[in-house]
């Protein structure tokens, strides 16, 4: 267990490293820095003329090291992250990247987690209910809710909403986690009623789409093992039907799922980005829109890395999960 | 039955029905996908859906009711369509009257009301006369489905910010929108094909590395990758080349979940009798791979197909979205998704939302093909 946890984390530092290096050449890749982004604000909003900025311009890439040749800034960013842990710093905010980053990464990673576990509960309930009522009203109506799930765009459902939250219910509750009266205060119920005012549309798309994966999954797996002997034995042992069902039959109808879960989070966490995005919700998602378009190259390249370590995290933790429950798999250690 | 003459009349109503099912001698892999297929309610929505939104697009000039390139008022909401003659008496072509001051003043608000100008009327008729295009690019013609029979303009769902017919850039748009995911899908189905074939058939150290590649690919957070490749283009490109390599982009990293899949198939086809049969008898690896094992993939790769080309679809309207469309003088649903990123501007014009109406349709229609499919593909 420990040799394979070992490996896996090794096997993702490679990884790691050539996104590391794929997306700092895409995003150097376009001309114009933020030296040129620099330039036209102090043209458009300081009426400064256009030498001056130029060389303000200028005298800040001198400064900030944007004129080395693009392997030496990545090697510098490099040897930062490598020996003191220190990701750069955020031109626009003027502040360390780690700070910009550990402002807005445990939100998408809370409310990403948030959705997952709503999905995944109610997914798999559903999906038993689905399953255990083959046929019936009950499971067409599911099906249908599982196709409209998986179906509808959820940055379309996004703007929908968000069209009918600011001109129909004249709501002003989005663009951030709180209201303004609450900015500083200590936790309490209200502030958190608010923050649930302002959240649940992402929470809610996003959940709707995983529930619908998880839901579809787990109705197949079931009706499979549902066929399977032991189940007819269990029956013949006189079982009740929810013994039968709670007990032998959906704890080896979970299985597939947790190893589907590499797949559903990603989804997840683009869920949230996208509807983020669209609600202006200050998270990973328009950290990403914005940095990338003013140049702000630590700032992207560090969110990038940190998403895709989280999913190779997500992805660990859940082929462990998958040892964890189902004592028939023996990773790493299985000779053939 | 030969030499018993048939007398009994219930053994002449069976002789049909078993004709009818298992009688007919050759029955193709698509006879029996279709048979299963039709019992689809949803795949048959899905079907019928495709094959309107295809020929929509290849004849759009002719189902667009406008130019979509001619300006008229900006941000002009849509028109209602009234089945009321000018002199209030019931027609059955409908009429198009425009939205005029009528001089009254609101007696609380003093704003002042609007009503219908009967005196200016537009009607509307199917096969008229209207903007001049040619059918294909070849045949010059000027007959449009559904417009106004005396040549004015008028916007079922409004104009945008440059007055041109939001209806009539959305049926011309859908051809970039649908064309550049048909170009993508091909392209990924492609490499994603042969290269999980040749891992999976090939295995060993090769199957190693490429694996590891794919694993690298499928490690990239998505979404922000294809903004950041988006920007990479630059702005003075011409159109031609923004889409290309918008193309190029979405084709990058959309191959590789196929891969993986196909790789898994192959993997355990080619452990199947019939494939080890060929291998004894001596058959070469083309042979194998294009006869026994592609054909059986196959079924998967048409659902994979299906499914992946509303994804398309939605990338470049999500793109769009952010900005980063294709560039005028294309349509393209994603450009005209760009201005609904700006509140004030859906609060005043919420009609500049119906491309998304659009967007929704299509990846409805293609997702319901292919759960239909997905059920169908496997008939044996």
């Amino acid at each position: 267990m420990l040799r394979f946890l070992i490996t896996r984390i090794l096997s993702a530092i490679p990884v790691l490293l050539i996104l590391s290096v794929v997306t700092f050449a895409i995003i150097k890749a376009p001309p114009g820095d933020y030296g040129d982004y620099l330039k036209s604000q102090l043209m458009s909003q300081g009426n400064v003329p256009d030498f001056e900025a130029q060389q303000q311009a200028d005298a800040y890439r001198r400064t900030h090291g944007l004129l080395d040749p693009l392997p030496v800034q990545y090697i510098r960013w490099m040897t930062g992250i490598l020996t003191r842990f220190d990701f750069g710093d955020s031109l626009f905010y003027n502040r360390p990247v780690a700070e910009v980053v550990g402002e807005r990464l445990p939100r998408t990673i809370a409310l990403a987690l948030t959705c997952h576990i709503l999905a995944s509960l109610f997914g798999i309930s559903l999906g038993i209910i689905a399953a255990t009522r083959q046929y019936s009203w009950a499971d067409t109506a599911l099906s249908f809710l599982s196709f409209l799930g998986t179906t509808i765009p959820r940055f379309l459902l996004a703007i929908i909403i968000l069209y009918v939250l600011a001109f129909k219910l004249n709501s002003q509750s989005f663009g951030s986690f709180f209201s303004l009266e609450y900015g500083g205060q200590p936790w309490s119920v209200a502030k958190f009623l608010d923050m649930m005012a302002h959240i649940w549309p992402v929470i809610f798309i996003a959940t709707f789409g995983g529930l619908a994966y998880n839901m579809r999954v787990m109705r197949a797996n079931l009706l499979d093992v549902l066929n399977a002997q032991y189940v007819e034995t269990a029956r013949a042992k006189g079982l009740s039907e929810s013994a039968v069902i709670l007990r032998h039959a959906v704890p080896n109808a979970i299985h597939p799922l947790i190893a589907y879960q590499g797949v559903v989070l990603p989804y997840m966490v683009t869920g949230e980005i996208e509807t983020a995005i669209v609600f202006g919700l200050p998270t990973v998602g328009p950290g990403i829109v914005g940095s990338l378009s003013i140049g702000d190259t630590w700032v992207t390249a560090t969110f990038m890395m940190v998403l895709a370590a989280t999913l190779i995290v997500g992805n660990i933790i859940s082929d462990l999960l998958l040892v964890a429950l189902d004592p028939r798999i023996r990773i790493g250690g299985a000779k053939s | 039955m030969t030499d018993t003459p048939i007398e009994q009349p219930a053994s002449v109503a069976a002789a049909p029905v078993i004709s009818a099912r298992f009688a007919q001698g050759n029955e193709g892999y698509f006879t029996l996908v279709w048979r299963r297929f039709r019992r689809s309610v949803v795949g048959m929505i899905g079907l019928v859906l495709v094959l309107s939104l295809i020929t929509i697009s290849i004849f759009g000039d002719f189902f667009a009711p406008m130019d979509p390139k001619q300006s008229d008022l900006a941000f002009a909401p849509p028109d209602t369509i009234s089945f009321q003659a000018p002199d209030g008496s019931f027609s059955l072509f409908p009429y198009v009257y425009p939205i005029i001051e009528t001089g009254e003043m609101d007696p609380v608000t003093f704003q002042p009301i609007t009503g219908p100008d009967k005196t200016n009327p537009t009607p509307l008729g199917f096969f008229v006369e209207g903007a001049d295009y040619n059918v294909l690019g070849l045949i010059p013609a000027n007959r449009h489905f559904f417009g106004a029979t005396n040549g004015k303009p008028y916007h079922l769902l409004g104009t945008d910010k440059l007055g041109r017919d939001i209806l009539s850039r959305g049926i011309i748009g859908s051809r970039i929108s649908l064309m550049i995911a048909l170009i993508v899908v091909s392209i990924t189905t492609i490499i994603g094909t042969s290269i999980g074939i040749t891992s999976g058939y090939l295995g060993g150290g090769i199957d190693t590395w490429v694996q590891r590649f794919v694993e690298l690919i499928l490690a990239f957070p998505q979404l922000p990758l294809y903004l950041a490749l988006t920007s990479l283009i630059p702005i003075t490109a011409p159109s031609s080349v923004f889409l290309a390599f918008v193309i190029a982009v979405l084709s990058a990293l959309g191959w590789a979940q196929l891969s993986r899949e196909v790789r898994s198939k192959t993997l355990s086809l080619a452990r199947i009798e019939y494939v080890r049969a060929a291998q004894a008898v001596g058959a070469g690896d083309g042979r194998i791979i294009f006869r026994h094992i592609l054909p059986n993939v196959l079924s998967h790769i048409i659902v994979a197909i299906t499914l992946q080309i509303p994804a398309i679809v939605l990338i470049e309207s999500f793109l769009g979205f952010l900005g980063f469309a294709v560039k005028p003088p294309l349509i393209s649903w994603g450009l005209m998704l760009q201005d609904t990123g700006t509140f004030s501007v859906i609060g005043s014009y919420p009609w500049i939302l119906s491309p998304v109406v659009f967007v929704l349709i299509t990846v409805f229609a293609f997702n319901a093909l292919g759960d239909g499919l997905r059920d169908a593909v496997d008939p044996y």
